[in-house]
């Protein structure tokens, strides 16, 4: 008996030396909580309307119209800040957008040394993810087609005491001109009515021309509009395409207040290029007409008529569309041509439809991709509005009627576009755009190149919050951007994250750099896309590490963002 | 959590002490069939045993075990209700070395149809996180499965006499089933579906919990 309890307590010994060498089987696990509860994923991108300049970066955002409530930041708040110039937004659980009855909302800011931001967006899908990227003009650098005027006058008290005039300066890219007369005796009111004290008048005016390039003036929002009023008070539907003649943003503040309007209407004066057509005769602009005269409600997205605006000449025999306002906002001359329709893509992202007429042209363009079994879509700017062309599976040409502005001056680009569910592709040039001057009969192709093979890894991203103060982990709800370093912003390719993942392509041995901004902080990384595993370098917001399988080409990249959750 | 897994494992281990109860009649050359209940750390079952010969006997059997406690997982800002649990099925094949009287050398290998834990979680809380906050109900539930698979050598010993000399003894068994590694699956429903990540730990924490301890009791009767 003594000999069996020596041979069971050796026994039991090494059983329980076996089991309590084991590690615990839950140690460093952590919860993930997906938090893609919330619809219609929306990156808003800031960029400088100069191409190439730095753009508006961190700033608060206003979200206002006739939807706003149903608009949150990607973690479901409602403060809304921009960060490195990308806002993420999405829809409450409640909203339901379709195409037949979108969401719509309006997206505006104010940032020092920029134009006023405005955006109207409008989203048609619950799933796809809408993208808007927003030129927004710096004072100090205006885009060629336009020109900035940032000034102080003197004021007595809040009132003119001498007729103030304003006029625009002509730079290499816009030889015309606006001027804003202020009557003497002008005071000045605030937004709720009341009357403005202040010893200084600061202004600063954005005048949209025609460009020495030839390239029509682009409006504060783009020249495609679903929200314009007629003359007639009546809203054009679907939409119209805003020929612009001209338009000018005029924002003044005294007394630390935003002036809103005046006690005596100012007299605007917009230089017309000589022999620039009219859109509605099809004649050139000549003195003595009227041409119509609009302003943007910034807080609605609207255009409304506000009446015409008579041609004259000035002494010097140059034509001037002159217009008496009595209110601030952005003011334009144009014509509206109404929209026959609206298309949609595969992945609900609407374009117009126009009829032909004489003053558009319909020029058939081609684009080409490789061989692919995803599908695809293409965004080709530059025309009246933009259009997209989808690409199903295995398809690799499509040609389609893109409608521009009849005059020799178009500049085309085609791009790929976010979608939610196809991995993002990597070509050897993600952005095409044609000369900037060609004819109507022309017939622009644009071929993506897809890199050597060799050269692609294909790529899965998944990108966390570690809460630091809880075992908790969620998957980032955004819209990033992946640029190449040293690369133009242009050829920034765009993942959509859910629940921190997304797929796409990326060329091996090129350095990449991510930028996600949620809730207005930015959190950046870097990385070499390396057919090798590595750890992601240390330095920048997100650690973690990269796995290459050599067997699917597949680079798996996890990161995390540790941080305090709420 | 750990204690939790110490809790499985110890009720795995339930019941395997009593001291063999041993009958003094002498050993019948020509009753060399015996049937054996079991009960121990992989459950209830039976067993048909054979001996060849003095040395050495034969056992085939099954035998089945379950397992549940409530509420033992605590997780730092996941506050949950959840139930972990075992489930052992096993169909084995042993072969018994009998050096000695009292003393049996075990070994053999099962086919376990199941091998299998499991750790099933609801939230009990809302969850807050940077604004969202989420009932339990939308969260969902989540499982954690873990699976051993289907075959396991065995090695372990006997003490106590195999055949009981007349009708009926008790003797136990010690041993333990070598597993395959584990393999851990998540399981989520609505916003818990991406714990894929958290399986991979645990799996890669358990790739050692391989030896899964047998002590039981068998009570034989020898026909």
């Amino acid at each position: 008996m003594k000999t069996i309890l020596k041979k069971l307590t050796a026994v039991l010994a090494v059983i329980i030396i076996l089991y309590a060498s084991c590690k615990n089987p839950a140690d460093d696990v952590e919860i993930i909580v997906n938090t893609d509860i919330f619809k219609s994923p929306t990156l808003i991108q800031f960029v400088n309307a100069k191409k190439g300049a730095t753009g508006p970066q961190d700033f608060t955002v206003q979200i206002i119209g006739p939807n706003a409530d149903l608009v949150r930041t990607s973690t479901g708040g409602r403060t809304y800040k921009a960060s490195s110039g990308l806002l993420n937004l999405v829809l409450d659980r409640n909203a339901n957008p379709t195409q037949t009855n979108p969401v719509q909302f309006t997206v505006s800011a104010t940032v020092p040394g920029f134009a006023p931001v405005f955006q109207d967006v409008i989203i048609y899908s619950a799933t796809q993810p809408t993208f808007y990227k927003v030129a927004v003009a710096e004072y100090a650098n205006p885009v060629a087609g336009s020109s900035s005027l940032v000034t102080t006058r003197e004021l007595a008290n809040g009132t003119t005491n001498s007729e103030i005039t304003l006029t625009t300066p002509t730079n290499t890219g816009l030889t015309l001109n606006t001027g804003i007369t202020i009557p003497t005796g002008t005071s000045f009111f605030d937004a709720t009515g009341a009357p403005i004290s202040g010893s200084q008048l600061e202004s600063r005016i954005i005048y949209s021309g025609s460009g020495t390039n030839g390239l029509s003036p682009v409006l504060t929002g783009g020249n495609v509009s679903r929200n314009v009023i007629d003359a007639n008070g009546k809203p054009i539907l679907p939409g119209a395409y805003l020929a612009t003649i001209g338009a000018v943003t005029i924002d003044m503040f005294a007394g630390g207040r935003e002036v809103k309007s005046f006690s005596k209407p100012l007299i605007v004066d917009m230089e017309i290029k000589q022999g620039m057509i009219n859109p509605s005769t099809q004649q050139a602009i000549k003195a003595g007409e009227t041409m119509p005269m609009f302003s943007l409600n910034d807080e609605t997205g609207q255009w409304k008529a506000e009446g015409n605006a008579n041609v004259i000449t000035n002494a010097a025999g140059s034509l001037f569309a002159r217009m008496s306002i009595t209110h601030l906002s952005v003011w334009a001359i144009f014509e509206p041509i109404k929209v026959r329709d609206f298309k949609f893509t595969v992945h609900d992202i609407a374009f117009p439809v126009f009829d032909s007429q004489p003053f558009f042209c319909q020029l058939p363009v081609t684009v080409t991709r490789p061989a692919s079994a995803n599908a695809q879509t293409f965004g080709i700017s530059g025309g009246i509005g933009t259009e997209f062309v989808d690409f199903g599976p295995g398809e690799t040409t499509k040609t389609v009627t893109v409608t521009t502005e009849n005059s020799s001056a178009k500049s085309i680009t085609v791009q790929p576009v976010a979608t939610g569910s196809d991995p993002v592709p990597t070509y050897v040039e993600n952005v095409l755009s044609s000369a900037i001057s060609f004819g109507c009969n022309a017939v622009p192709t644009f071929n993506f190149v897809a890199p050597p093979v060799a050269e692609v890894i294909n790529a899965d991203v998944y990108v966390r919050f570690d809460c630091t103060n809880k075992s908790l982990q969620t998957g980032i709800n955004a819209i990033i951007k992946v640029t190449p370093v040293g690369a133009t912003e242009d050829q920034a390719q765009f993942y959509n994250l859910v629940n921190g993942k997304a797929s796409g392509s990326m060329r091996n041995g090129v350095t990449y750099e991510i930028v996600a901004s949620v809730d207005g902080t930015t959190y950046k990384s870097q990385f070499k896309a390396d057919k090798n595993n590595f750890v992601l370098p240390s330095g920048f917001d997100l650690s973690g590490s990269a796995a290459f399988d050599p067997a699917t080409n597949r680079l798996k990249i996890e990161g995390f963002v540790r941080r305090n959750c709420n | 959590m750990k204690k939790t897994f110490n809790l499985l494992f110890t009720f795995l281990l339930l019941s395997t002490t009593a001291s063999a109860q041993e009958a003094t009649v002498p050993e019948s050359p020509k009753k060399p069939m015996s049937l054996q209940v079991l009960a121990g750390s992989q459950g209830v079952g039976a067993n048909f045993r054979y001996v060849l010969n003095p040395s050495v006997g034969l056992r085939v059997g099954g035998s089945y075990a379950y397992a549940g406690i409530n509420d033992k997982i605590n997780m730092s800002g996941f506050n949950s209700k959840n139930r972990l649990s075992g489930k052992l099925s096993t169909i084995h094949g042993l072969v018994e070395l009998m050096p000695e009287k009292f003393f049996r050398v075990v070994a053999g290998a099962a086919y376990m149809p199941d091998a299998q834990g499991n750790v099933h979680f609801i939230p009990k809380d809302s969850q807050s996180f940077e604004g969202i906050t989420l009932s339990p109900e939308e969260i969902g539930t989540l499982d954690f499965n873990v699976d051993w698979g289907t075959f396991a050598p065995y090695l372990g010993m006997g003490l106590g006499r195999g055949i009981p000399k007349k009708k009926f003894n008790v003797n136990i068994d010690l041993g333990a089933y070598y597993l395959s590694s584990p393999t851990v699956k998540a399981t989520g429903t609505k916003l818990l579906t991406n714990n894929d990540p958290n399986a991979a730990i645990i799996q890669n924490n358990m790739k050692d919990y391989r030896f899964l301890p047998v002590g039981q009791l068998n009570f034989n009767f020898k026909f």
